[in-house]
This record gives C-alpha cells, structure tokens and sequence, in this order.
C-alpha cells in the first residue's frame, strides 16, 4: 500500500508536468513589464489575458499617478540626483499656502516666522538620511524608498552606494530601513533597523507614532502584556499539541494530546486524563467544576468519536464522568462554542442571522465533577447578524438581555470566540486568518454600560484563553502572553 | 520579519517573476482544478507583486508574498466557483472544473474537498516543496499550526484514498 506521502508526490509531479502546457514566461513577463526584447508568443490564456491586458493598463495609470502627482503616501524609489535640500522656516507675505525650499509653510499673517512642515519631498528626505552620517562623505546613500510619509512621520528605505567599497560589489553599507519624525519642520531620526515595520508583531514603540499616523494597525498602547512562562505549541504531524486552556475560576491548565497530561500552571499539579488509546483526544474547553471537556476522534476511522467530560479535581479526577456518542467535524470547518447548555458545533464559512444557531447541534451538556447533569447556565452571548453588514452582540443572564453594537463588520469563516464577562458584559475575539488575513486581530469589549471598547492587536492572531474574569492568554511571535483588560 | 536589500528595477522582478511563474501555476493550478486558470491566479498574483515591488522587494522573501497572494486568490476562485456551483441550476460545466492531472487526479480532487487551510498547505507542501517554516511564513501562521493543518489534511486524505499513513 502506498504511503500519503509517495501518492501525494506523484499527483504533485503529475500537476507540474501538466502545467507546463499554459506556462509561457516570456510572454507573461512582456504583459507586465512590456516589451523585453524577447519572442512576443501566443498568450496561454485568452481570456486570462484579457484580464492582463486590463490590468497592465491599470499598472501604467498607476505609475502615471506615481510619477505626477506629489502625493505623499505613494512608495517610489529616487534617484539621488536632485541637490539635496533641508526645510527652512521662513518668512511669508501674506498667502494661504506657499511653497519653499523643500517644505510646505502654512500660515497668513504677513511679517511673522509661520509653522514649517518638513517636506516629503523625496530630496529632502534623502538630505535628511544623510546627515545622519556625517563622518560619511560623501553621502552614503545613492537614493531612497519612500514607505510612507504623513502626519509628520516618514518610513523610508536608504539605498546604500556601494561604489564606494574597497571591493566593489560588496556593500560597506547595507540599505537602511530609517524611521524620521517632523520636529519643527526638520526631519530627525526616530528609529532604524531591519525587522521593525507597523506589521504585526514587528513594532518597536518608537515608530508607533508613526504607525498610527501612516493608518497602521498597532497593538493597542493600553493594554500591558505578561508574558507566560508556557510551551510553545509544537502540535507534530502526530498530533503532539500543548494546549493552553483556563478554569472558570481562572486557573491557566496545559493539556498535552500525546500523553493526555494536564497540569495546572500555578503550582504544577497534574491530571493524568485516562482516555482509550484507539482515541485521539483534543481539549475542547473547562466546564463549571473544573470539568474538562474533550473531542474524540478515532485513530483509524472518520465516522466514530464523541465528546467526554473528565473531572480534573475530587475523588474522580481523570475520569469520565459524562459522555456523548455526538460525532464532531474534526476537518476544521467547525467551531466549538459554549452555550447556557453545554458545548455546540458551529459549522463554518459563514453565517446565518445568529452565531451559534438555535439549531447548531448539541455535543455534550455540562457535568458536575461526579457526573451529575448540570442544569443550563444562567448567562450565555451569541451574535446576531443584521443584514446590512453589522453586528450585534447579545449577552442573556438573570437580569435580561444587553445588546452590544459593533461598529465594523465582524464575522468570517469560523465563528468569533466569544465570552460573556463576570462583570455583565462580553468579550469577542475576530479575526479571519483564511478569509481576510490582512486585517489584523481585535478584541472588543462589550461594557456594562453598553459602549464598546476596540483593542488591536496585530501580532497576537491566536487567542486561547477569554476568560469572564476579563483577561486574555495569546499566542504571539514570543510565545503566550497574558492580558488582563484595563 | 527580516528586511533585507532591496532590490529596485525591473531586471530583478524578471528574475523573480522567471523563478516563480511555473511554480505559482502549479499551486494554483493544483488548488482551483484548471491549469488555464492556475496560470491566470498565477499572473495575477505576480501583476500585484509588480505593482508593489517597491514593497515587495525589501522583503527577504518576495516569493513568499507572491506565493501568498497565489494562495489567497486561489481561495477567492475556489469560494466563487462554489458559489456559482451553488446558485447555477443548469447542469453545465463549470470554467474552473477539474481537467485532470494525470493518475493520481483523483488526489487533487480529494485536496479541493478539503477545509481551506488544509488545501493550501496540502499545495504548498507537495507541489511548491515548502519546507513547514517556510509554509509557516507565507501563511502567516504558527509552524505549530501548519504541523497540526498538515497532519488532519494528510490523515483526511490517507483515509479516502485508502493510503498508508506515515506518523512522522
């Protein structure tokens, strides 16, 4: 019998010979950078190239608009020909806007020394750079990319000469991503380095100024993180995962799928969770009395599994108190959610006018720690979808219903995660690593008094732990941190 | 995110966009069932890097945001073609249909069936050859997460075509 991998290797080979069929380089190079002087063949495509052909006119008016209009949050790459020039505070006769040497200067009144915008103009900005390396001459930048320049902030990209070498080809310097800030019209260095940029995780708290002036998301300057002593998930092609769960009451728990190991983080207490080897055994969350709550899926079939609930504290610790034959989409293509009854399966790519339908199946109902049936919890959230395009986070408890408003879409191919809070409100995670994956995480926070908070935080996209005592575990490039909400 | 030289001008996104080509129509190819529009997704994907190469070229990796944009317009297609499929009455064949790949079609047809994060890095892995860092990398996901993706895609995968699964 052959392996997965051998058959995957073949089909894979057999797609790469058939493809060859379509593939012309030289013609597909010349749609987009035009002529190059190469064999002008057949399109592969026709109605593809059609679409080319649309697009490589959209490609010039874009480098039209580059090219003429003086912009300044366009990127372009400058030559370093143009003298540079520094911005100067001048005097101005009376006008509403005028142009000087390399700067805008705003203002009205005749005969006073006016506020000086330092320019983004791309020499200015080249000067700028340069004197950044006096003991350099000549400059030691041949020219400059512009990132970004606005709201007195400029990113921009340093091109080092490397003419200047003692091996030529063989750079002294290397290009310099240089972050500049606009004080009183002249640019000075805010922060420099390669692996810094407004991309997640990428920030340094210098240019967050920036970024939030250039429209970048940044982690929201609120929130302070501590960082948790946890491993790292390192899920193998076995499927040897650590996950990170938390108790009702707050206590942050690891599970570890190949061995069924569950230790408590803060004194290291361990459950040995006895789960049948023909099972693989996947957390799905802590219930009330520290029941933990466990899919099963079989080893060898697709169509057999359930959900079990151990006890992790009293006489039957590790054990099975509670089960349920409900088989579970283990694809991926569906979410588990708690509900005032127990868990539910959300299925994926979409939604209908509320998250988690009345309809969504049932897999198991809570338990106490000696497997009594709980009855339904007092407070539970779900999300109502309005048709056009907003949403709204509903919270249900002894006290009545409070509605939370969202003012930006929410909702992708899973289910946000979603928690309603001790203190009457909710937290909602949203962010769609498939199908929107440039839009970066945001937690929200619905409060008692009915507004909203908005926490970006790019970076973090993986949450473990909302917890209603309103703190937050996360997964980021540094490992878990966690986040206990302002 | 490691930022490296940049690159400027257009010799350089030649060389990037002869490299890539081939490749990125094979994985959009493996990933919609059409080689016409794999070659499509692919040109599209590298007109975008075009348009951004200021950008693009300052990464370490252009072809990791090349191969991202592939990805992620190849899901677009996918979504479309199965809305379409959806709303489309009249039993007449799709443009993004399956035209084969050889003996081992059936396998791709299999991967198309699959959740969308498993059917990228299912292509990623095999026909791109990606190493998981770097699957990791143009996802923008966890290795961690592509490990896990990539053992359900597999186990999913080995269980209906009746393989052998290897636990590595």
């Amino acid at each position: 019998m052959a392996s997965i991998d051998e058959i995957a290797a073949r089909a894979a080979r057999d797609v790469r010979a058939d493809v060859r069929t379509v593939i012309d380089v030289d013609a597909g190079l010349a749609a987009i950078v035009g002529d190059t002087g190469r064999r002008a063949s057949a399109p592969p495509s026709r109605r593809g190239w059609w679409a080319v052909g649309w697009s490589l006119v959209a490609a010039a008016a874009l480098l039209i608009t580059v090219l003429v209009v003086r912009d300044d949050s366009v990127s372009r790459v400058v030559p370093a020909t143009t003298p540079p020039t520094q911005p100067t505070a001048s005097t101005q006769s009376a006008s509403t806007q005028s142009t000087v040497t390399g700067s805008t200067v705003t203002g009205s009144t005749a005969g006073t020394v006016v506020p000086v915008t330092a320019s983004c103009d791309e020499a200015t900005l080249l000067a700028a750079v340069s004197a950044l390396f006096p003991s350099r001459p000549p400059a030691p930048f041949t020219g400059l990319t512009i990132d970004a320049c606005r709201g007195g902030f400029a990113q921009v990209v340093a091109i080092a000469d490397q003419s200047t070498c003692p091996t030529v080809g063989q750079p002294c310097y290397e290009n310099q991503p240089i972050w500049l800030q606009d004080v009183a019209g002249v640019w000075t260095f805010l922060d420099s380095g390669t692996g810094i940029s407004c991309g997640a995780g990428e920030t340094s708290p210098k240019i967050e100024p920036a970024c939030a002036a250039f429209g970048a998301a940044v982690v929201d300057p609120r929130l302070s993180f501590e960082p948790l002593d946890l491993p790292d998930p390192g899920c193998s092609s076995a499927g040897d995962c650590t996950v990170v769960l938390a108790t009702e009451s707050g206590r942050l728990a690891t599970f570890r799928t190949n061995d069924h190991v569950l230790t408590f983080v803060d004194n290291g207490a361990t459950v040995d969770v006895r789960v049948d080897p023909q099972w693989v055994a996947r957390p799905l969350s802590f219930g009330p009395d520290d029941v933990l709550y466990l899919a099963l899926s079989s080893r060898t079939s697709a169509d057999s599994g359930g959900a079990i609930a151990v006890a992790t504290s009293g006489p039957r610790a590790g054990e099975t108190v509670a089960s349920s034959g409900v088989l579970l989409d283990t694809s991926g293509d569906s979410t588990v959610v708690a509900t005032a009854d127990g868990l539910v399966q959300v299925g994926c790519c979409g939604h209908g006018e509320r998250q988690p339908a009345t309809s969504d199946p049932l897999i198991i109902g809570w338990a106490s720690a000696t497997g009594v049936a709980l009855p339904p919890a007092a407070t539970e959230a779900w999300i109502e979808y309005a048709g056009d395009g907003t949403a709204t986070v509903v919270r249900r408890d002894v006290g009545g219903e409070r509605r939370w408003v969202l003012d930006s879409t929410i909702g992708g191919r899973d289910m946000p995660m979603l928690v309603p809070t001790d203190d009457g409100g909710v937290l909602l995670w949203q962010y769609d690593g498939i199908g929107a994956p440039d839009v970066p995480p945001v937690l929200y926070e619905g409060r008692p008094d009915g507004s909203v908070d908005r926490y970006d935080l790019p970076g973090f996209n993986y949450p473990s732990v909302l917890h209603p005592a309103r703190f937050v575990v996360l997964l980021g490039a540094d490992g878990y941190v966690r986040i206990d909400l302002p | 995110m490691q930022r490296g030289n940049r690159a400027t001008g257009t010799s350089d996104f030649e060389a990037v966009y002869r490299r890539e080509f081939p490749r990125m129509v094979a994985l959009a190819a493996s990933m919609c069932g059409s080689r016409e529009v794999g070659a499509e997704l692919a040109q599209e994907a590298l007109l975008r890097a075009y348009r951004e190469w200021p950008k693009v070229s300052a990464l370490d990796r252009p072809g990791a945001w090349v191969r991202r944009a592939t990805v992620n317009l190849a899901i677009d297609s996918h979504r479309r073609h199965a809305t379409e499929q959806r709303t489309l009455t009249l039993a007449v064949a799709a443009t993004t249909a399956s035209e084969g790949f050889g003996v081992d079609d059936r396998f791709w047809v299999l991967v198309r069936s699959l959740p969308e994060r498993q059917r990228a890095v299912t292509a990623l892995r095999y026909v791109d050859d990606l190493p998981l860092e770097e699957i990791a990398q143009v996802l923008e996901i966890s290795v961690g997460t592509v490990k896990s993706t990539l053992f359900s895609a597999r186990s999913s995968l080995a269980a209906s075509l009746g393989a052998q699964e290897v636990i590595e």
